[in-house]
């Protein structure tokens, strides 16, 4: 392969400048988000765990239901029942008590179950918000800006990022030939960072572009689909109404990136957990049926007619939704009182998904006309059940699941687009990038492989701009030049302080969270992190010595949070000895750089 | 007669005419490939998500490409004469869809 000197020359200056602006930014982004790869897992491990009775089985929980909404009548709006509770889910029933932000992980939710009497227990679950802080810092690149900014910002990070790719690639294309295993560890500093970023650069590259193209289409989609609705939209109104039928999902879920993040919600929405035991009587023993409700019993009879011949002259209101919902009128009472009970549902998707693994049935009461400003339980609303769960042999939509949309009533499939395994080829193509993303293919194996690919990746900007150092002092030495000049301090000193910045907060943040659980909100680890992340920055600028001591200080923040992490216990945990592994691994390679820092000229 | 060789003179200016006039170009390629096969635009359809795709991937190659033209203003007018070009396409194609229609 041979390019132009000229091209080349020329796609080599705008690798260096575009990869050390937004290798910056990257190795925020690629660091938090190796870590995200584990968030649910994470959550659930720093979230101290509820004292609650056995969760009910399937077959009772209907009776849960009943019990839990006469007590807490605005439940009925957003509900979820888990489908195997386990250590980190332990209750069948849970629900949101704030409205979640779609893409910002759980909310403080309410667990409920049933003792032995029979009676209702019910638990508040806040969730610890370490793991979404790190999601977030993850999401934003590290910028102090509120969320919509800083998705913009990024997203011409983003586009600095595939055109480093791009570059990159060029310029790298005319020696692939010449021995691209060959990491030439006896040169100069200079061709043995080059070897190494080349490596790890080519070996990563299909990475590399999923990541870059789908994040400018997660900063950028609004938009992008803004201009669709304004120019396309028009001329076709009508047109395809019938097509369209089925193909929306979830009032809630308008575009691909929300559909993702209401995944995100659902997916924490499903149960975890702190303090506040409440028991309630016997509220829930008789509980009073509206004239013409049943009980779930006669909407199993019903449900083995189809979705059309369910409707009768009483049920008016029933009719299929433009969006694929079906609107089962008679108000709330009336639909949680007639919804299928869960374990038809799941033997329903076992028969439509048999590969497909239920995680939660999230149920929520649409508003019919308005978005967010009706009353929680108007009448008129109606039920919406989504099915969210997993399937390692397919890939998901979400960064933790694929979804259904089946109709609560009938139990019939009225939306599979992001039903893993079940989907059309195009949108499993489409989807395969999300997943490409996230991540969520294959199980564990892709995580762990992802965890690494995504701390490599953060290395590889780290060795982008040692590189830039190493050549620019190379120049200067040989233009006669004793110490560094300003541009080579300034960007020593600002990879140095965004890399240990970043780490620092991150260490922090989640020694925090283990030390005092409960002490920060969301906000507060938030500020505390770029709180850190500043300090370290300027500190770096302070004195020449000083990035050889950042490098140790955050080495010994990690190996600090090894010894917190042993010293809370829990070792028979998976998720324990993998963070103090991690912990560790990272203090000994940042003191091994810090060793290395303090050479002089060694870069 | 052998062209200069290629610099990065002018690189902000070729940068923003790949940002500016490129979106306008990698949005209206993707509102022309609608009009062709009748996409309605409804974000959950699959037309309108594979179109967003393409419309991020050509605003990409925008940027990757700018840096070929010779000058800053080349890369203005070799942008803004496709998108021109691309959104009159649109102009038409949507005004014989109006016409064409009861």
């Amino acid at each position: 392969m041979k390019l132009r000197a000229d091209i080349v020359a020329v796609y080599r200056e705008v690798h260096s400048w575009v990869g050390v602006v937004a290798g910056l930014f990257l190795f925020i982004a690629f660091y938090a988000g190796a870590i995200t790869m584990f968030e649910p897992a994470l959550e659930s491990w720093m979230t101290p765990r509820p004292a609650l009775p056995q969760p009910v089985s399937l077959e009772r929980t209907p009776e849960l239901l009943e019990k839990a909404f006469m007590a807490f009548p605005q439940a009925r709006r957003q509900y979820s029942i888990v489908v195997a509770p386990d250590a980190a889910h332990p209750a069948r029933l849970v629900w949101p008590l704030s409205e979640g932000r779609h893409g910002h992980g759980s909310a403080t939710v309410m667990m409920a179950a049933l003792d032995a009497q029979g009676q209702l227990v019910t638990v508040t679950r806040r969730p610890s918000p370490v793991a979404q802080v790190i999601d977030v810092i993850h999401q934003r690149m590290g910028l102090p800006l509120p969320h919509e900014t800083a998705m913009i910002v990024m997203g011409f990070i983003a586009l600095g990022y595939a055109l480093a790719l791009v570059s990159g690639t060029l310029v790298f294309l005319p020696a692939l030939a010449r021995g691209l295993f060959a990491v030439r560890l006896v040169g100069g500093a200079r061709r043995k960072w080059l070897d190494l970023h080349n490596l790890l650069g080519f070996c990563s590259l299909p990475f590399h572009i999923v990541m870059a193209l789908t994040s400018v289409v997660f900063a950028f989609h609004d938009v992008i689909f803004s201009v669709q609705a304004g120019f396309l939209a028009g001329e076709h109104r009508g047109a395809e109404h019938g097509a369209l039928q089925g193909t929306v999902g979830q009032g809630h879920a308008r575009s691909s990136r929300e559909a993702v993040h209401s995944a995100t919600a659902d997916q924490g929405s499903a149960g975890r957990a702190v303090g506040d035991r409440i028991v309630i009587g016997s509220a829930g023993k008789d509980p009073v049926l509206r004239n013409g409700d049943s009980i779930h019993h006669k909407a199993a009879e019903g449900d083995r007619r189809e979705s059309k011949s369910h409707l009768s002259p009483h049920d008016e209101d029933d009719r299929p939704a433009m969006d694929g919902t079906v609107s089962h009128g008679k108000g709330p009472t009336a639909e949680a009182s007639r919804v299928m009970p869960p374990d038809r549902i799941l033997a329903r998707i076992a028969e439509i998904a048999p590969g497909f693994v239920p995680d939660t049935l999230d149920y929520a009461q649409r508003r019919s006309r308005e978005r967010g400003g009706a009353a929680p339980s108007a009448p008129g609303g109606s039920l919406t059940l989504r099915v969210s769960g997993h399937d390692a042999a397919h890939v998901m939509r979400g960064p933790n699941s694929g979804f259904a949309t089946l109709d609560p009533i009938t139990g019939a499939l009225l939306w599979k687009d992001y039903l893993p395994g079940q989907q059309s080829a195009g949108f499993a193509a489409l989807t395969s990038f999300f997943a490409l993303h996230f991540g969520s293919y294959g199980g564990a194996p892709i995580r762990w492989a992802y965890l690494i690919l995504g701390f490599a990746g953060a290395f590889l900007f780290y060795t982008g701009s040692r590189l830039w150092i190493a050549v620019r002092r190379r120049r200067e030495k040989a233009s006669g030049q004793r110490v560094d000049t300003r541009g080579t301090l300034v960007l020593s000193r600002l990879t140095t302080g965004c890399c240990t910045g970043c780490m620092a907060g991150i260490a922090l943040i989640l020694g925090a969270g283990l030390v005092a659980p409960g002490l920060l909100d969301e906000q507060g680890t938030y500020r505390l992190y770029q709180g850190v992340f500043w300090l370290l920055m300027v500190l770096s600028f302070l004195h020449t010595r000083m990035e050889g001591v950042l490098l140790r200080f955050t080495g010994a923040l990690h190996a600090l949070l090894a010894i917190i992490v042993l010293y809370r216990g829990g070792g028979t945990d998976f998720v324990t000895w993998s963070v103090v592994l991690i912990a560790l691994g990272l203090a000994v390679s940042l003191i091994y750089l810090a060793r290395r820092m303090s050479k002089p000229y060694a870069a | 007669m052998k062209a200069a060789p290629l610099t990065t003179r002018h690189w902000l200016s070729k940068t923003l005419a790949a940002l500016i006039p490129g979106a306008a170009l990698a949005l209206g390629v993707m509102v022309l490939i609608g009009h062709l096969c009748g996409s309605t635009g409804n974000p959950m359809t699959l037309s309108a998500q594979f179109l967003m795709w393409g419309a991020a991937l050509i605003w990409v190659l925008c940027l990757s490409l700018c840096f070929l033209f010779r000058s800053g203003l080349g890369a203005w007018f070799g942008f803004g004469w496709l998108a021109c070009l691309v959104w009159l396409a649109n102009t038409l194609l949507a005004g014989f869809a109006a016409g064409g229609s009861p």
